[in-house]
């Protein structure tokens, strides 16, 4: 190639540079915190150079399918790096002080790797090792810097990491028996059927579930995202919940086929609705500010499973899914930096009685502001480009309880999101201390909730990336 | 020259004046105070270019890509112009009023911020060339004026603020949900008139669309008070008095009242209204809206309930005009766009003035106070004149046309409603002209001060609006005028000439 910018390179650049950092965090400790912020915006750098190359794939090593590490860059996985990369890099340049614990700079940059891995992989097998990599760093920096509380959060975490990677292992293992290959073209295109198919499916779809934190399976989730660290926290539920649900999506869109999807369909959408209602209830009787923030990710998880369960037959569910999924990720990890800074200020975290911090919060206070309403899916946010795609999508299938249903749940998510709209209004008691923190977290914050909002802008170029999916 | 950036220049020039007067520190607040005037002296410029050139026959239209297949349309017709001019004029006025209203309150910036938010929506609301576009700046419209109604941030303000939260979010959910199904069934919802859906070739079934109708009146109807669902207006009287006057008169109903107004006329049309008789429920739900509204009004001794419950009844005139289906109580319904909100926002000025000034907020301590406050309580008692009904001011132009649009259609009983209805505003209102005018002082008053009443800024806008409640009705002949714009607008909505009137 004689350009410098051969898609070749840039598809292993976006795993090799968060590698080569985790080797820089080990050799200049001292400087690990910088190294691992500075990694995750070149990593955004290099997302965003990367959408000129989308449509291209490479072997790593130079083996090719069916021997070596394939990786691919489509217009869905551009899409799931595009919303990662901003929550790396604005939560590390938030988190100064958090990646400065022992080995927290390493892991942060091992989790980038991971995840860049799940989305540009072709392959079944190399999504495992990138699964198992993201699940091993995000397990241990939900254990930095923390209580017996969230010692206990990150162990139970890690065994249900473990029992995840483990379904969807036996799901690869019965699959590569069976057709002696695990590129996902390849597998897709030798047509497995009856139990040679069904089997694996639902090996790799429960373990995905679990994985993913999907209803009822969420029962780990909201204790180890609501005991992080904030910008842990952030990542967590941004980016690495999503990295499962992605290689869900994967799974039955380009491997599995259509038909087996629509049969599974009604499944995907009944977890999605008992996602929407357990998540979306529980927030709203939370006390403390980071349960309902991680409970509101249970909620919103189950409009993923929800897109899913019509992706068969509606063309726009695709779009729906990754919407969903970005505006979360934006939203949420904006939320969260937010949220910790002003649980901070207010010196507690119980919801009640969280009170205004004050004029030097503004940036904060906007970004919940604005969070809250991409999650609730008020207009023009990406929350509400996404509801509304699925429910005339879902409309024109026939399915006219999904507009009504979606509708709800946003009232739903209104009424939660309004307690934190109440806090932020209530004067603070005589004695609250003096708040002041750095700005740039909370311009970071402000910077994710309107990157969630601006995305409601731009539903007809992301359709059009996701052409090839639907 | 072509002006077609015009529609979103008005909505940018007030979201971006919001912006700038956030970042304008707390201390500095006479640099804030120019830069909020300064934007809302820009806005009436850009409306009356718009009005200036729509009159000339233009029209101007912005079309910005949002959801795939489902554009956001800012555009300029003589309904919207109504409404923008309105509310240009309002929240120059109301600014002023608010500087002197707030000059040793907390929280300015955040206050003057979402001030300006909640303006930019409601030139949103007026500007929406189609119900997507409406919705986004009705919900905006909710989440702007919140701030606003807590802004003391007291537990009786956060208790009213979560009331507020829960009607307008559920209505905006209607709505929202109204909308959807408009789209999915029938592609569009541009904002035409003669109505959308009368006009079009084919449309959905009669039972969708009358499902539809329901819904999308539902989700308007929180934010216009339509009975049982106005239970949120009298507690909002908690905010601030500049808050009040903005979202009683400009604001919150006014683009409920719109929307009903848009949804009729332009998404449905008025064949199609008629065809589906979706028209008889809707004056009904208006009528107990009107009676019930005067009721609960009369039992109030807090003079901002009496007048918040008096607005329930008097927003109500709008839809009950739209419903009537014809073309004079529609002028009628239409024109009271205006005419309510110069006449209410003029009572909210007053009912501030004289709790800033006085303390006063109960109506059985005002004996007397016309002395004490001469040019607030005049103004309050020609807007009061106007609520009853009676001429030279524009509640009489309302009533007189929805009267006799009501008497020409063979609906006799409005006339009726009009009557009891005007009865009850003088049972509500005329004891309180009674009183501050005639009544004695009690012994412990205050006397009246040496020189001003109040500051100037407090009484100088409703003298301004009380002003333009009688000058409205004398020249309402003009072309120029409020009733002239509106039957410009009648008579393209039924397509035909009506009465004598020029």
């Amino acid at each position: 190639m004689p350009t410098a910018a051969s898609p070749d390179a840039v598809l292993a650049a976006l795993v090799v540079l968060p590698l080569a950092a985790t080797l820089g965090t080990l050799v200049l400790p001292r400087l690990a915190p910088a190294v691992a912020t500075a990694a995750s915006w070149a990593n955004l750098a290099l997302v965003a150079f990367a959408f000129g190359t989308i449509g291209g794939e490479t072997w790593l090593a130079g083996w090719s399918a069916p021997l070596g590490i394939g990786l691919r860059l489509d217009g869905l996985a551009w899409v799931f790096l595009a919303f990662s990369a901003p929550v790396f890099a604005l939560a590390a340049s938030a988190g100064r002080a958090t990646l400065a614990e022992d080995g927290a700079a390493t892991l942060w940059t091992t989790l980038i790797a991971g995840v860049n891995a799940i989305f540009l992989g072709a392959d079944l097998f190399n999504l495992y090792v990138g699964l198992e990599v993201v699940s091993l760093s995000a397990t241990a920096l939900t254990a930095i810097g923390a209580g017996a509380a969230a010692a206990r959060a990150a162990l139970r975490y890690l065994f249900v990491g473990l029992g995840g990677s483990l379904l969807y292992l036996m799901a690869v293992a019965s699959i590569y028996r069976a057709t002696g290959t695990l590129d996902m073209g390849l597998v897709a295109s030798i047509g497995l059927q009856g139990p040679a198919l069904a089997a694996p499916l639902a090996f790799a779809t429960a373990g995905l579930l679990l994985k993913g934190g999907v209803a009822p399976f969420h029962f780990w989730l909201p204790p180890a995202h609501g005991n992080a660290a904030p910008i842990v926290s952030a990542a967590l539920s941004a980016v690495v919940v999503k990295t499962a649900l992605y290689v869900l999506l994967r799974l039955w869109l380009d491997v599995a086929p259509q038909t087996a999807l629509a049969d599974a369909a009604p499944i995907f959408r009944a977890l999605g609705l008992l996602a929407v209602v357990v998540g979306g209830v529980a927030a709203l009787r939370a006390l403390r500010l980071k349960a309902l923030i991680a409970y509101s990710t249970v909620a919103q998880l189950g409009y993923l499973a929800l897109a899913l369960g019509f992706a068969a037959e509606a063309p726009g569910a695709t779009v729906a899914f990754a919407a969903f999924a970005a505006a979360h990720a934006l939203a949420k990890s904006g939320l969260f930096v937010a949220a910790g800074m002003i649980a901070k200020a207010n010196g507690h975290d119980e919801v009640p009685r969280l009170a205004d911090p004050g004029a030097a919060y503004g940036p904060a206070k906007a970004a919940v502001a604005i969070a809250g309403g991409a999650l609730a899916g008020l207009p023009p946010t990406g929350g509400f480009l996404a509801k509304w795609t699925l429910a005339q999508d879902a409309a024109a299938a026939g399915a006219w309880w999904v507009a009504p249903t979606l509708v709800a749940a946003g009232l739903l998510t209104a009424a939660y999101m309004a307690r934190l709209a109440t806090a932020m209004m209530r004067d603070p008691p005589e004695d609250a201390p003096a708040g002041e923190d750095g700005p740039l977290r909370g311009w970071s914050a402000l910077a994710l909730a309107s990157a969630a909002l601006l995305l409601g802008f731009l539903g007809a170029p992301l359709a059009a990336l996701l052409e090839a999916e639907r | 020259m072509s002006l077609a950036w015009l529609p979103l220049a008005i909505v940018a020039t007030t979201l971006v004046s919001g912006v700038v007067i956030f970042l304008t520190p707390d201390r500095m607040v006479r640099t804030r105070a120019a830069l909020n005037l300064l934007g809302a002296v820009a806005t009436l410029g850009l409306v009356g270019l718009l009005v200036l050139g729509v009159s000339q026959g233009g029209s101007y239209s912005t079309r910005m890509p949002f959801l795939p297949g489902a554009p956001l349309v800012l555009q300029s017709d003589a309904l919207s112009l109504l409404f923008v001019g309105l509310s240009a004029v309002l929240w120059l006025v109301t600014t002023l009023y608010a500087v002197g209203y707030l000059r040793h309150g907390a929280h300015r910036p955040r206050f003057f911020g979402f001030f300006a938010f909640c303006v930019s929506a409601t030139m949103g609301v007026a500007l929406a060339g189609n119900l997507l576009t409406f919705l986004v700046f009705y919900e905006m419209l909710t989440i702007s004026t919140y701030p606003l109604v807590t802004h003391r941030g007291d537990a009786a303000s956060l208790r009213a603020g979560r009331i507020y939260l829960a009607y307008t979010l559920g209505g905006g959910a209607m709505l929202l949900l109204g909308t959807m199904l408009l789209y999915a069934l029938h592609g569009s919802g541009e904002f035409v008139v003669g109505g959308l859906l009368s006009l079009a070739e084919t449309r959905p079934g009669d039972g969708a669309l009358t499902l539809v109708f329901a819904v999308l009146i539902a989700g308007v109807g929180v934010k216009a008070a339509l009975v049982p669902l106005h239970g949120w207006l009298p507690v909002a009287m908690v905010a601030p008095a500049p808050v009040s006057a903005l979202l009683h008169a400009v604001a919150v109903v006014k683009a409920g009242a719109f929307g009903i107004v848009r949804i009729v006329y332009d998404i449905f049309g008025q064949t199609l209204a008629e065809t589906l008789h979706l028209l008889p429920p809707l004056s009904a739900v208006a009528a107990a809206t009107i009676l019930w509204g005067s009721i609960r009004a009369l039992g109030q001794n807090d003079l901002k309930r009496r007048l918040a419950y008096s607005t329930v009844s008097q927003v109500s005139y709008i839809a009950l005009g739209v419903s009537l289906a014809h073309p004079v109580a529609a002028l009628g319904g239409i024109i009271h766009l205006v005419h309510q909100g110069i006449m209410k926002i003029t009572l909210f000025f007053c009912a501030g003035a004289i709790a800033e000034t006085t303390g006063i907020k109960k109506i059985s301590d005002m004996d007397g106070l016309g002395a004490r406050m001469p040019w607030t309580m005049s103004a309050f008692t020609v807007a009061a004149v106007g609520m009853i009904g009676l001429p030279p001011t524009v509640g009489f132009v309302t009533k007189w046309h929805l009267s006799s649009g009501a008497l020409e259609s063979g609906q006799a009983w409005v006339m009726v409603l009009m009557l009891v209805s005007s009865g009850f505003n003088a049972a509500y209102f005329l004891p309180i002209i009674r009183r501050v005018w005639f009544a004695d002082p009690p012994a412990d008053a205050l006397p009246r001060p040496k020189g001003l009443e109040a500051s100037p800024l407090l009484f100088g806008p409703p003298a301004v609006t009380a002003g333009l409640t009688v000058l409205a009705a004398l020249f309402a002949e003009s072309r120029l005028s409020p009733l002239g714009w509106a039957e410009a607008l009648v008579l393209l909505e039924f397509g035909f000439a009506f009465g004598e009137t020029p």
